[in-house]
């Protein structure tokens, strides 16, 4: 009996903050559109530093941190995890206490394999130690899942999580500079000015264990940390985004994302970073993301095969979702997936895609 | 041995009191066959019933057996039916709930005069040897007839009181029935009054009187 | 259209007819849509109060030895991995007597987990905002009763405290109807500021529904997983209490279905001339019967609504009784005002329409193939409609219910089986009665008593049904009074005995208590203190309360044992062995000498030693002496105290006690007290049950009364021949009544061995599947007298309109008898 109380009050709230319903296009994706003035805000000129930029940002509305991670067993086999941790404020400063904190806290995980796919997500709110992320060294958490530096530099990480289908415990590497996207880490969303902060780690090894139901893997493989805070990333038209993380097979990675507009030219921008760390900004126009399979999963049809193509730098690419079926089922929901690619250049990574 | 002075009967309608007839006068001797004609709604039937003392008059004696019909009560009329009058009517005069032989024997049985050998014989004469262990409704109008005709006979009572014992019946049935009752009723010597339509029936017994605009002629 | 006006001027020229028709249906649709509005109700009132988050049934982290469940304690098992959402309860301070306003304080981000998004269709307010309920001036929500009453706070001038939130502002106020009275839901921040329990939780609810994980050392001194079956929620234990009334109604609205069946089947029959006509005009079979289903639901659809009226106020007027046992016997929460949902009215009618359809079926198939009158005649010259037929049916269910009596188990079988009862009953009734009176008919010699057999033997044919009807209740009279007059003697024995005690205390607080008993052992009239624990745990997987006393020539001299070993409570002192109550020992299938397997800390295995009748309780109990439970258990609760005291001295101490101690009624109780509100509790539990059964008594008195006064007319074609062979009217009168009265002690005759039967299969076969506990099947006559007396009555009563209009007849009126009607 209770049960179903438990369960009502769980649609109640879902209803009411994860939208069934369809979002409204004025809002963006997951509300994510809506403005926020007396949010801080996103302006160049700011320094982030690594690893200070780990740290949270309440002030800020809405921030992330967001583990992917292309690994393989000792027997070959491929597969991705996913590792985010959401923070959004209900309200901007002042910042109240315990309880009446308005700071929530929302955590994902994901394992993919070429033919299994498992997700959970969890709910906190701020103020209470649920969940959190404090400096030096760096430690994030939600529940039991949580992504902890084991050094005041950030240099080494261990990962967890634990779910009733999968549970994981990774150690992470990092193996070459932390990067900032966009001008100085001010990453443009939109035509109209719109950006967040954007740091990315995309040299992290990776090794560990896995495991699924009985099943125990070791793994080993190539971790991407993306960091991003801001207030008001999405333009009130873009409905959602398709990112690309890629690990190419010479060592080089490249970032590419795209937000589609309801009504008007879709956004491209991205990141091509060298072995050395050296990076290049992409802008709209030198990118072009066309996807070539479409695919049916969870009632949506997403594309799960693209034509990846930047000219200036000679990438042209056709990427394929390990396993087309990668559906976060989640409060919010979306496709994340790791993905392989050949063409000019060969690799693996990992691909979100939102708002379908 | 019936005996009738001055009745008179009365119904009363909703239209205001209805005058059936007045200072009906009349004997019928021991033996002796009356038909009672008449138009239709002219009172023949409710004479009848006043005579078997079903019904009661307005005025007037009924005299049987030396007493007076009209001034007895219900449970002593009911006893000099049972023993001195005989009732036949146009149909339903059966029993719905006894066998055909219970129902012959039934009036006999009450009277406590019930002739095993008179039985057999009236039995075998109405031709209802065969039908004695059925019931009234698996009967035919025809049978159902002859079953109360037997009835009144076996009894052995005086008097015959019969309203149209063969109105509904087909007129091959009608005369056959009528014939045995006649023949039947000359073998116990009883006075028989039967209401009837027939002139041709009419012209089989004694006597016959018309009851017309409330007099007997 | 002319055709349905043809039809229904059947029922204007036969007002008896119709009048049986309508007051079947009537009383069918009342009785059954009463005792469906009261379950329906009932079972809203369980779901709402599911809603209370006090509920037991969650599994749920509760705190023990009086140390609180602090926030820390909740993140350290978030931070483990426990699924669980914290909750903040408890009575808003200052409220007037009578009124107590729950608070409940949610934390809607971790409730919402583990959920399933399946049903969006639950009709939950869409208004519910997450960000509203959480940010300030924060939200409280209460259903739409609980916000008339807490109005008048929100216009006080205070302005600190309940319903202002820490910064001084007015919380916003949501209504819905989904939400318990009573009840305030917030957050659990606002509910830790009202309630002044900053840092403190009541309890955790479990989301996960694997809990197999332990509680780490440092918080299972002071947190306890309780981990209820879900199984044993208060409808599940409240099923068979329902399933006895619904039986019941079920009854009632077949009696009534019986009477409806009469009336339909003599105006079909009595339309045999009609469909001739109908037909000869050139009506088709198909429009006719059309026309009469559109008839017939026309009839039904108009009486269904009075009928329904009807019912909610049966429910309305059984209602404080039900409610109070409801409460009483399982605790649920009282029941509030009746409402009724459109459901229940849509089904009342398809109900009736059902009913009706079933009820005209075979009469209607006869019309319309045209078989009616004649074959109708005939037939029941001899008697019986289809005596072979019934009778084969009849033996057929016999056969079933001695099948099912001798394999089933569960507590359907058990209605199942007494519905058969019932059915072959009916169905062999009017065999059985026609064998009575053939076999005396036989047996008499005199013209008119055989007439008198032969013409009874007929009029059962006519009357079968409603001396059916007759049948059914008296045996039900006979078979529940027989039932409940047990019970109550069992159960005032069972008290006397169980409550040997004179006065029972029951204070929880421990510092108290020792205060108390320390008091009374000076006391000169209290001869003995009697303390008591208990703890909930499981056997098996069923939950089962641990009870320990401290052994005494009060229990063994006293305590009403079913069956027991020599020297049973010499055994529970001396090797730590158990009794139990009947309801587990028949659960398990435990027997004396079986050993029972309890999680003790020092013994787990327990031989039993007795088996004790325990009336009235859902659970399983073990009795253990006080020593074996405290050597085995820890965290044992504080159970009453039973005082042996100068009965003189009684009433001297209770005051004394209450105002040494400033004690309330509730923690001083005296032993007729209990012992009242026992029995009171008692006859509330069946004064719905005595109602219906006053009732189904009443609908079939009127049966009989209807077919009888429907069969007046045909009666005088049967009795004027008689009449006309030289019986008197006042003997045909006489007999007429006598023969009534005769049918009506017979059929009473035949209900009591039914009736007994019925009884022994509720005491022995219901009784034990649905509350666990046998009762001894005992015998009382003068209730069968007096139901007899009853049936002759309501006999009487039936026969006396039409016997007297026979009497007062005019002799030209049963002259007609030999006019056809038809």
């Amino acid at each position: 009996m209770s049960n179903k109380v438990v369960l009502l009050l769980v649609l109640l709230v879902q209803l009411a903050l994860l939208g069934c319903k369809p979002v409204p296009p004025s809002e963006g994706f997951a509300g994510l559109g809506a403005t926020a003035d007396e949010f801080a805000q996103v302006v160049p000129g700011n320094v982030i530093e690594y690893p200070a930029a780990l740290d949270q940002h309440p002030e800020y509305r809405i921030e992330w941190w967001y583990v992917t991670a292309n690994l393989e067993t000792e027997f070959g086999e491929q597969l991705g995890i996913q590792w985010t941790l959401f923070r959004y404020a209900d309200a901007p400063a002042p910042q109240r206490e315990g309880w009446a904190s308005q700071q929530r806290w929302l955590g994902h995980v994901g394992l993919t394999r070429a033919n299994q796919h498992f997700f959970a997500d969890t709910y906190a709110r701020g103020g209470i130690n649920q969940a959190g992320v404090s400096p030096e060294p760096f430690k994030a958490w939600i529940d039991n899942w949580s992504f902890v530096a084991s050094d005041t530099d950030a240099t080494h990480f261990t990962l967890h999580a634990d779910t009733a289908d999968f549970s994981y415990a990774l150690t992470l590497k990092k193996q070459g500079p932390a990067i900032l996207h966009g001008e100085q880490g001010v990453s443009v969303k939109s035509s109209a000015g719109q950006a967040s902060y954007y740091l990315s780690l995309p040299f992290l090894a990776v090794s560990g264990e896995i495991k699924i139901g009985d099943e125990q893997l070791a793994v080993t493989g190539d971790a991407w940390l993306d960091r991003e805070w801001s207030s008001q990333p999405l333009a009130a038209n873009q409905l959602g985004w398709d990112w690309f993380s890629l690990h190419l097979a010479n060592g080089d990675k490249l970032m590419l994302f795209r937000l589609r507009h309801a009504d008007a030219e879709h956004y491209f921008s991205g990141t091509y970073i060298a072995a050395d760390g050296r990076t290049q900004p992409l802008q709209s126009q030198q990118i072009t993301m066309q996807p070539i399979q479409q695919h049916s999963v969870a009632g949506k049809r997403v594309p799960v095969a693209w034509q990846l193509t930047v000219a200036d730098l000679g990438i042209a690419i056709q990427a394929q979702a390990l396993n087309p079926n990668a559906w976060m089922g989640t409060g919010i929901a979306y496709w994340e997936g790791p993905i392989r690619f050949t063409g000019s250049h060969s690799g693996k990574g990992y691909l979100e895609m939102t708002g379908y | 041995m019936l005996h009738v002075v001055g009745l008179a009967k009365t119904y009363l309608t909703s239209q205001g009191p209805l005058p059936l007839f007045s200072d009906v006068s009349f004997d019928i001797q021991p033996g002796e066959s009356v038909a009672l004609m008449g138009e239709s709604g002219c009172g023949k039937s409710t004479l009848l019933h006043i005579l078997a003392g079903l019904e009661q008059a307005d005025h007037g004696q009924v005299l049987i057996n030396q007493q007076d019909l009209t001034q007895l009560p219900d449970r002593q009329r009911a006893q000099l039916r049972r023993h001195y009058i005989g009732v036949i009517f146009q149909q339903l005069n059966l029993i719905p709930s006894l066998s055909i032989q219970d129902n012959l024997a039934f009036q006999a049985r009450l009277a406590g005069n019930l002739d095993a050998d008179w039985l057999q014989h009236l039995v075998s004469t109405l031709g209802l040897a065969a039908l004695l262990q059925r019931y009234p409704a698996q009967l035919s109008g025809g049978q159902q007839q002859r079953v109360a005709i037997g009835r009144a006979l076996l009894a052995k009572t005086p008097l015959l009181l019969a309203d149209e014992p063969t109105g509904s019946l087909d007129e091959a049935n009608a005369e056959q029935v009528m014939a045995l009752m006649l023949t039947l009723i000359k073998e116990t010597g009883s006075s028989l009054l039967m209401v009837t339509h027939s002139a041709l029936l009419s012209t089989q017994l004694d006597r016959t009187m018309i009851l017309k605009q409330g007099r007997l002629s | 259209m002319w055709v349905l006006h043809a039809l229904l001027s059947h029922w204007l020229r036969h007002p008896v007819q119709l009048g049986t028709f309508m007051l079947g249906l009537l009383a069918a649709t009342a009785l059954w849509s009463g005792v469906q509005a009261l379950n329906q109700h009932a079972r809203a009132s369980y779901d709402q109060a599911a809603s209370r988050f006090s509920s037991i049934n969650q599994a749920q982290i509760v705190p023990v030895n009086q140390q609180p469940l602090t926030e820390s304690d909740y993140i350290m098992l978030r931070r483990l991995g426990w699924q669980l959402t914290p909750v903040v309860e408890g009575a808003l301070p200052n409220i007037s007597a009578g009124d107590t306003l729950n608070i409940i304080g949610i934390e809607p981000m971790t409730l919402q987990h583990g959920g399933v998004s399946s049903a969006a269709d639950t009709g939950l307010p869409s208004t519910f905002s997450l960000t509203r309920f959480l940010t300030p001036p924060w939200e409280i929500w209460v259903s739409p009763a609980t916000a008339e009453q807490i109005k008048p706070w929100f216009d006080a001038a205070v302005q600190t405290g309940f319903p202002y939130n820490p910064d001084g502002n007015l919380v916003n106020l949501r209504v819905s109807s989904s939400i318990a009275d009573n009840e305030i839901i917030t957050d659990i921040y606002l509910a830790q500021y009202w309630l002044k329990q900053p840092d403190q939780l009541s309890r955790l609810l479990l989301l996960d529904t694997n809990t197999s994980k332990t509680l780490p050392a440092e918080l299972s001194a002071h947190l306890r997983v309780v981990i209820p079956q879900s199984d044993y929620d208060i409808s599940r234990l409240t099923a068979s209490f329902h399933l006895n009334l619904t039986a019941l109604s079920m009854l009632a609205f077949l009696v009534g279905l019986l009477m409806v069946y009469s009336a339909i089947h003599l105006a079909m029959a009595q339309r045999a001339v009609l469909r001739r006509i109908l037909f000869s005009c050139g009506v088709s079979q198909r429009a006719l019967t059309f026309w009469l289903l559109i008839e017939l639901l026309l009839l039904s659809g108009l009486i269904t609504l009075p009928g329904l009226t009807l019912g909610y106020w049966i429910a309305v007027l059984l209602l404080p009784d039900f409610s109070a046992s409801l409460t009483g016997l399982y605790g649920a929460s009282a029941l509030g005002e009746l409402t009724l949902s459109w459901q229940w009215w849509l089904q009342g009618l398809v109900i009736a329409w059902g009913g009706v359809l079933l009820a005209a079926i075979v009469p209607m198939v006869k019309l319309i193939s045209g078989n009616t009158s004649l074959s109708q005649t005939r037939s029941n010259a001899q008697g019986l409609d289809h005596p072979a037929l019934l009778t084969g049916a009849g033996s057929i269910c016999v056969l079933l219910a001695l099948g099912i009596a001798w394999f089933g188990e569960s507590l359907f079988s058990g209605f199942l089986l007494l519905a058969l009862m019932f059915i072959s009953a009916a169905l062999l009734m009017p065999a059985t009665l026609n064998a009575c009176l053939r076999l005396g008919q036989r047996c008499s010699r005199s013209a008119v008593v055989q007439w008198l057999w032969a013409d009874a033997r007929m009029q059962v044919s006519h009357l079968s049904v409603a001396l059916v009807a007759l049948l059914l209740a008296l045996s039900t009279s006979i078979g529940v009074g027989g039932m409940v007059e047990g019970f109550r003697n069992t159960f005032t024995g069972w008290l006397d005995q169980r409550l040997a005690a004179e006065v029972y205390l029951r204070i929880d607080d421990e510092a108290q208590a020792q205060q108390v008993d320390a008091w009374l052992l000076q006391h000169p009239d209290v001869s003995a203190l009697l303390p008591s624990a208990g703890i909930d745990s499981q056997v098996a997987g069923i939950p089962v309360e641990l009870r320990g006393i401290q052994l005494h020539s009060t229990y063994s001299e006293h305590w009403p044992l079913l069956s027991s070993t020599p020297d049973a409570w010499q055994a529970m002192a001396d090797n730590a062995a158990v009794m139990i109550n009947e309801q587990l020992a028949r659960q398990l299938n435990l027997k004396l000498g079986d050993t029972l397997p309890l999680s003790g800390m020092q013994q787990t295995d327990f031989k039993i030693s007795a088996i004790f009748s325990d009336y009235g309780n859902p659970k399983g109990q073990v009795l253990l002496s006080l020593a074996t439970l405290q050597r085995n258990w820890a965290d044992t609760e504080r159970g009453s105290t039973a005082l042996r005291v100068e009965p003189t001295a009684v009433a001297e101490l209770i005051s004394a006690l209450t105002a040494q101690f400033s004690l309330n009624e509730t923690q001083v109780i005296d032993q007729h007290a209990v012992k009242r509100y026992s029995l009171q509790l008692f006859e509330r539990t069946f004064a719905a049950t005595n109602a219906l059964n006053v009732l189904v008594l009443l609908i079939a008195a009127i049966a009989l009364f209807s077919s009888l006064l429907t069969l007046s007319t045909m009666r005088l074609r049967h009795l004027a021949p008689v009449w006309a062979c030289g019986l008197s009217r006042r003997y045909l009168v006489g007999t007429e009544l006598l023969k009534l009265l005769s049918l009506a002690l017979l059929t009473a005759l035949l209900a009591i061995p039914l009736g007994l039967l019925i009884s022994y299969c509720l005491v022995a076969v219901i009784n034990v599947r649905s509350f666990g506990w046998a009762l001894p099947w005992q015998f009382f006559p003068s209730q069968w007298l007096l139901l007899t007396m009853a049936a002759l009555v309501s006999a009487f009563l039936a026969a006396i309109i039409p016997v007297l209009t026979l009497q007062f007849t005019s002799p030209s009126s049963l002259l007609k008898g030999f006019r056809d009607e038809q």
